[in-house]
């Protein structure tokens, strides 16, 4: 090997390592949806409940949509972590994505300390730290839809905490499809450069 | 030097697993752009050297084969780089 080969050798290394490091951490838009969609109907489903809008029948037939919608998410979810065809799996998706395990599972832990330990919206607003957690951690890899849909859903809990004892869970609700649905609505049409 | 490593498709092939967790054919394929034969002859070599690891596997029930870098790989790829510069620094003293 002379030293010309080395060097074109050396910068095709680095190019190569350089091009990697550009690579945005990529998220599966249909989970996103499905979970914003379905947490954003749980936490407005809440609300409504909690104001006995409906009447007693009304809220049974919520609940049971409820549930329904909480098993189906977890049956669409698997389907599209199953089918996703990807080409590459970067090490820091490798990361994020045991990361993210942990937070969802800490975080579906913690719908069991309810209503003692996450009393009133807290069961809820924990939901929506996972969520904020979890699309922040896409931004601060480089992703600015991550970090507004991250910074949304932050928002979310702020002013669930301040606004009438009428609407914490619509703020909740709207933080999850602002912050959460329509980031993966984004990612579905525009997938962030390199989402092979 | 590493032998496997003066190619500089094989290199390429080992830099570009560097950073990820695996890659699949297909897209190693585009990456390093060579063809079908050229680059399944070359991840032969890399993978019966212990540097590279294949695994088959379906998506879509479509077959997709992936490759992951070993610890060998790793190892050889660093201490190739190395001799590689260290052979550009004795070139620019003579």
């Amino acid at each position: 090997m002379d030293a010309n080969e080395a060097r074109d050798h050396l910068e095709m290394v680095d190019r190569i390592l350089a091009n990697a490091g550009d690579r945005p951490v990529r998220i599966i838009p249909g989970l996103l949806i499905v979970w914003g969609l379905a947490a954003a109907i749980i936490d407005a489903g809440q609300q409504l409940y909690m104001q006995h809008i409906g009447g007693e029948a009304g809220m049974k037939a919520a609940d049971i949509a409820l549930l329904i919608g909480m098993i189906s998410s977890i049956g669409v979810s698997v389907w599209l972590w199953r089918n996703h065809r990807y080409e590459r799996i970067s090490i820091v998706e490798q990361r994020m994505a045991r990361t993210m395990g942990a937070v969802w599972f800490t975080v579906i832990v913690s719908a069991f300390a309810q209503p003692v330990v996450f009393a009133g919206w807290g069961g809820a607003a924990v939901w929506s730290m996972g969520g904020a957690i979890m699309m922040l951690m896409a931004g601060f890899n480089g992703d600015r839809r991550g970090l507004v849909g991250g910074l949304i859903l932050l928002a979310s809990v702020l002013i669930a905490n301040y606004v009438t004892p009428h609407a914490p869970g619509y703020a909740l609700a709207a933080g999850f499809i602002m912050g959460y649905a329509l980031p993966g609505v984004l990612y579905q049409f525009k997938p962030p450069h390199g989402n092979a | 030097m590493d032998e496997l490593l003066l190619s500089k498709i094989r290199l390429g092939v080992i830099a570009e697993l560097l950073t990820a967790e695996w890659i699949a054919f297909s897209e190693l394929q585009r990456a390093t752009q060579t063809s079908n034969g050229n680059l399944g002859a070359h991840l032969g070599k890399l993978v019966d050297a212990g540097y590279v690891a294949e695994e088959k596997t379906f998506v879509n029930r479509r077959p997709q084969t992936r490759y992951r870098l070993t610890p060998a790989g790793r190892n050889a790829f660093v201490q190739h780089v190395r001799e590689v510069q260290t052979l550009l620094a004795n070139a620019g003293r003579s």
